[in-house]
């Protein structure tokens, strides 16, 4: 008896704490989604990004509006403050001047390159002056495949687009030679039929932390603790595991999350 | 070598500043075209973001439509009407044509639909094209219902399957869609834009709508807004980027079915043109390629490179520097060989001048008063008497070697020489006894000029030659003593007796001395000459002469004044009588007789004395007396000593 009470004490002051240490909800927050194969898609409105947005939401009880965005806009607005939230966000030393981050996944960049195009490596597309590489605008990846972005940038070699799926068809149109993608872009080379036509080169970089993106300008520093224990808890308690494991099958969705 | 060197220099400058223009003319064109890139990127990127940000505004301003139907009936015309006039889409949105209804017809509520229709006033309403279908989903409001908006509505979108393929995406996912290029129904005219349309979907108020098939069965219908590509494109913000085209086409392949937009009336081939690119942009779930060119205009805008500056001026300046390297050079070139034809022609004069002096006989030597290293010619090492190699000469060996009686004229004619003012050419000669490497005398003939001065008016160079004079010293000496000395007994003759006398006369009167004067002459001489002949008479006046000397002391002077007579000059007389005891043992002595070859001579003498200051106190009086004592001798019966 006393055991029982003893245990619905605790149980109260667990929740009290919990329900102290969770996000200020007196406003309604914003939360941009981009058209990114599995983390999203707006044919189906469905994807990682827009579970986790799900789950985020319900765990912080606070009203979220969820939009959809390109991914360069959304950079933009996280800068101004105009937006809370993002998701599948990797931060750099730019970004970390005007956004925070709560880390959920990693995982690491591949290049992939028609296979009529002859490029075995990368230096073999890099020095091939007739592939063109197609980029989402404003996205950022690991440290070598920056590099390999940025010079053939340079050399007006880059093709941009606002989301993943006019790259698709590029790439099979022969209009780009390569592109970069990451491992929950595999189902989507399957389903477009890219497969046959590609093959896939490794940037020897370790794999990227992907995560919560949370505006400085829109949050106090205090608030973005919270949201990033909301993610923590998130992570520990299998909830982002459950999530991948919908997309993934179980090893590489253990892999993502693992880190 | 030299020549090559020559012309190699203002190509090789020439070359060097060439490259050097190069390299700062390709980074300058470099950070220029790097310039214009990043300009020609903020223009694509800002084009970009200013369809994607306008695109939103109208996916939101569609969203309050979407919004409305979840208050108010979809077939409440008067609402729709209300809100969209509450928009007030002036100018600022002149892209938009129409704000419109479609509704969702299954074929069983079709008749229902068009009665409806017909009570709200469209008497005529149908649902375009006509024909049996399972569902129908026919626009039936448009919205502002002005000018061209102002048709029957009725037009079933679904039978179109660019708009079908959009209004289906819409319904599945629930967001707005875009539909591909397609011509707007209130467009009757061959000229209309290309155009496009946004749908949204309605859903059944209440009801779920998680998933697709919850959508698909709570669909009303959509509203949806048609827009002109050409009429949206001008109404964007921001300044219009002279030189630059926009291209937008629907989709991902560009060709000129899918063309929607283009900012210029002619065509830019993308090869002619400065910069490309295309981006792809994704809005509202469809893709549109944006394609950019920048001309020459563009490039002339933002153009301020400074590259053909940079080439024009390199080109010069390498030019002018390699012209300048080539007078320089050939100029130095000259020089050096005006200098190399003067240092041989001095190098040939110097030779031709040693030669001509040691042809001479002469040696010559070449002095540096800084190091004191005397350099000296291979006659001069002759002359010296020494080898000629592994020998460093010096000028203070020279002097070390100077006679020590010729050694205080010497340096003071050298002295004289050395103070002497430059470009006087002051010479030195001087004649002086010097020690040979082998320990002998020479007499030199030492002659010297100096050649070389410093900036100080220093001498720094004495050249000069010797002469070995030793031959001509002897052969003077000979000649004065021919001239002084009787020739047959070598004793002095009447000059230099003369000469004597008068010195000693000159040191008596100064130190109060006395000396004596004798006058000798033979007894009977003649017969000897003329019974054995000159010859004999003379071997013996040689004979007598040499017994002479013998019977004098060595400070006393015997000569020959003539024939057989002889005259004896005795300096320094302590004591009278010891010019007497002198006459006298001459006297014996030429008693003695004399053996000159097989014949043995006898002879005397007759001798008479005069004493100074006693017998004269001049040479004339002294003579005249002591001739006197000896006239005196003679007549008293001749081989005898009488005093004056």
């Amino acid at each position: 008896m006393i055991a029982r009470f003893l245990t619905s004490f605790l149980m109260l002051f667990v929740l009290g704490s919990a329900f102290a240490a969770g996000p200020d909800c007196s406003r309604p927050y914003t939360l941009a989604l981009h058209d990114h194969g599995l983390l999203y898609s707006a044919e189906t409105n469905t994807g990682i990004d827009k579970d986790f947005a799900d789950e985020l939401i319900r765990r912080s009880g606070c009203k979220v509006t969820v939009s959809l965005m390109p991914r360069a806009r959304i950079w933009q607005l996280i800068e101004s403050g105009a937006l809370d939230f993002s998701l599948s966000g990797i931060a750099n030393n730019e970004r970390y001047r005007f956004a925070s981050f709560a880390w959920y996944f990693s995982n690491k960049y591949y290049l992939l390159v028609r296979k009529d195009g002859s490029a075995q490596s990368l230096d073999d597309f890099e020095r091939n002056d007739k592939l063109q590489l197609g980029v989402i605008r404003s996205f950022r990846y690991s440290e070598t495949a920056n590099r390999f972005v940025d010079k053939l940038h340079a050399a007006n070699r880059v093709n941009q687009a606002g989301g993943l799926a006019p790259l698709y068809q590029t790439l099979i149109q022969n209009r780009i030679q390569g592109m970069i993608i990451e491992p929950f872009d595999y189902p989507m080379l399957n389903e477009k039929g890219i497969r046959d036509q590609t093959s896939i080169i490794e940037f020897n970089d370790p794999a990227i932390p992907h995560g919560l993106i949370m505006s400085n300008k829109a949050l106090p520093a205090s608030e973005i603790d919270k949201w990033r224990t909301l993610v923590d808890q998130m992570r520990a308690d299998g909830a982002v595991r459950r999530i991948f494991e919908k997309y993934f099958k179980p090893d590489l969705a253990a892999a993502m999350v693992d880190f | 070598m030299y020549t090559s060197r020559l012309f190699l220099l203002p190509w090789l400058i020439l070359f060097a500043g060439l490259s050097l223009t190069w390299l700062l003319w390709d980074h300058e064109q470099e950070s220029a075209n790097k310039e214009l890139r990043s300009h020609f990127e903020f223009a694509l990127s800002d084009t970009v973001s200013n369809i994607e940000q306008r695109m939103a505004a109208y996916e939101q301003m569609l969203r309050g439509a979407q919004g409305l139907f979840a208050i108010i009936n979809p077939t409440d015309r008067k609402d729709f009407r209300d809100y969209v006039d509450a928009l007030r889409l002036d100018a600022n949105f002149s892209g938009t044509q129409t704000i419109g209804l479609v509704l969702w017809v299954p074929a069983e509520a079709k008749n229902t639909h068009i009665a409806s229709m017909r009570q709200k006033g469209f008497t005529d309403y149908s649902i375009e094209p006509a024909g049996q279908r399972e569902v129908y989903t026919p626009v039936t409001q448009r919205e502002p219902e002005v000018g061209r908006n102002r048709i029957q509505p009725g037009y079933d979108a679904w039978t179109d399957p660019v708009r079908r393929n959009a209004m289906e995406l819409a319904r599945d996912s629930g967001l707005a869609a875009l539909t591909g290029k397609v011509r707007l129904k209130v467009d009757k005219t061959a000229d209309a834009q290309p155009a496009f349309i946004m749908y949204l979907p309605i859903y059944a108020r209440g009801q779920p709508r998680e998933t697709i098939a919850e959508r698909r069965a709570n669909l009303v219908g959509w509203v949806f807004a048609a827009f002109r590509m050409n009429d949206l494109m001008a109404s964007l913000y921001g300044a219009k980027v002279p030189g630059i085209t926009v291209e937008i086409h629907d989709g991902t392949e560009p060709n000129p079915d899918a063309l929607l937009y283009r900012s210029s009336q002619i065509e830019q081939a993308a090869h002619s043109a400065v910069l490309n690119a295309e981006e792809y942009l994704v809005i509202a779930g469809h893709n549109w390629t944006l394609a950019m060119h920048a001309d020459e205009e563009f490039k002339s805008h933002f153009n301020n490179d400074a590259a053909p500056l940079i080439a024009g001026t390199g080109v010069i300046l390498s030019l002018l520097l390699a012209v300048l390297a080539w007078l320089l050079s050939s100029g130095r070139a000259h020089a050096l060989k005006l200098a190399a034809k003067m240092t041989k022609e001095l190098r040939e004069s110097e030779q031709r001048w040693a030669f001509a002096l040691e042809g001479a006989g002469d040696g010559v030597w070449d002095w540096n008063l800084r190091t004191r290293v005397a350099i000296t010619s291979r006659r001069w090492n002759e002359i010296i008497g020494c080898e000629e190699a592994g020998f460093t000469r010096t000028i203070d060996d020279w002097e070390a070697r100077i006679a020590p009686d010729d050694k205080a004229e010497v340096m003071a004619a050298i002295q004289n020489c050395l103070a002497s003012p430059p470009g006087s050419h002051a010479t030195c000669v001087v004649e002086h006894r010097l020690r040979c490497y082998d320990e002998t005398w020479k007499w030199i003939l030492f002659r010297g000029m100096i050649i070389e001065w410093d900036d100080k008016n220093h001498p720094l160079r004495i050249i000069g030659t010797i002469t070995d004079i030793s031959e001509r010293k002897a052969t003077d000496e000979r000649i004065r003593h021919m001239a002084q000395h009787d020739a047959l007994t070598n004793l002095p003759n009447r000059a230099l007796f003369s000469d004597r006398l008068q010195q000693e006369l000159a040191s008596a009167k100064r130190n109060n001395e006395h000396f004596a004067l004798i006058f000798l002459d033979l007894d009977n001489f003649k017969p000897i000459n003329d019974n054995f002949g000159h010859v004999m008479g003379d071997r013996l006046l040689q004979a007598v002469a040499r017994r002479l000397e013998e019977s004098i002391r060595g400070s006393d002077t015997a000569g020959r004044i003539g024939g057989d007579e002889f005259i004896i000059l005795l300096p320094k007389l302590h004591a009278i009588n010891d010019a007497f005891n002198l006459a006298e043992k001459i006297r014996l002595n030429l008693q003695r007789s004399f053996a000159i070859d097989e014949h043995e001579l006898k002879i005397s003498c007759s001798l008479g004395i005069a004493i100074y200051p006693e017998n004269g106190s001049d040479e004339i009086t002294l003579t005249k007396n002591a001739d006197q004592a000896l006239y005196r001798a003679k007549e008293e019966g001749r081989n005898k000593v009488v005093s004056a």
